[in-house]
């Protein structure tokens, strides 16, 4: 295994820490945002910030220069990389199983103009945050 | 478990970095082995054994509870 590789895995883990955990906030943001009464105006501002974000994640990912099979590659050359990538795929699990739990649990008290898209942005939200703090703490020196 | 890898290391003079890119494992590899946070697979122990030119047991002690 070429040094170079893990090196750059080792950049692509950071990049996609930083990715995961932004990504994770502009979600669960709007997933709560739309819940509050807001008017069209307010829409506009998110709509726009929302783009914003996808602009500059696009640029940044363009700029990062990893080769394109990176983003299709489910497992990591480095062991412990790898180790670190699977424990947080569990902790996602779960945190989705406990968000899951915790919507059954409190059913009668989601209003119910909540829609089936805000509450896919809410859990996709909590798992690419989750996602990311995982590899953020177990990547910790 | 507990090992000797940062004694050995400080003794050779060497960084993490340079310890990682010898064995070919990410600095953070070497950081959480040092810290005992992960266990590392037989294969990088004998790897690092091997770079500072000792064996696997004088690296890593078993603690009473393993």
């Amino acid at each position: 295994m070429k040094q170079q590789d893990i090196k750059t895995e080792e950049q692509f883990m950071r990049h996609n820490i930083r990715f995961c955990i932004s990504a994770g906030v502009v979600c669960l943001l709007l997933s709560v945002y739309s819940l509050t009464n807001h008017n069209i105006e307010e829409m506009i501002i998110v709509g726009m910030s929302v783009l914003f974000y996808m602009v500059v994640t696009a640029i940044f990912m363009i700029k990062a220069g990893f080769p394109l099979k990176m983003y299709f590659k489910y497992a990591y050359k480095d062991e412990f990389l790898n180790t670190i990538d699977i424990n947080a795929y569990k902790h996602t699990t779960c945190a989705f199983g406990v968000c899951l739990l915790g919507v059954l649990y409190n059913n009668d008290s989601i209003p119910s103009e909540v829609s089936h898209a805000n509450m896919a942005i809410f859990y996709l939200g909590i798992m690419i945050l989750v996602y990311g703090v995982s590899l953020l703490w177990q990547s910790r020196d | 478990m507990q090992n000797n890898i940062a004694k050995y290391r400080k003794e050779a003079g060497v960084s993490q970095q340079e310890l990682a890119d010898a064995i070919s494992v990410s600095r953070k590899t070497i950081s959480t082995v040092e810290t005992a946070r992960f266990t590392p697979s037989v294969i990088i122990a004998l790897k690092i054994a091997k770079h500072f030119n000792t064996s696997v047991e004088s690296l890593f002690v078993l603690d009473e509870n393993d």
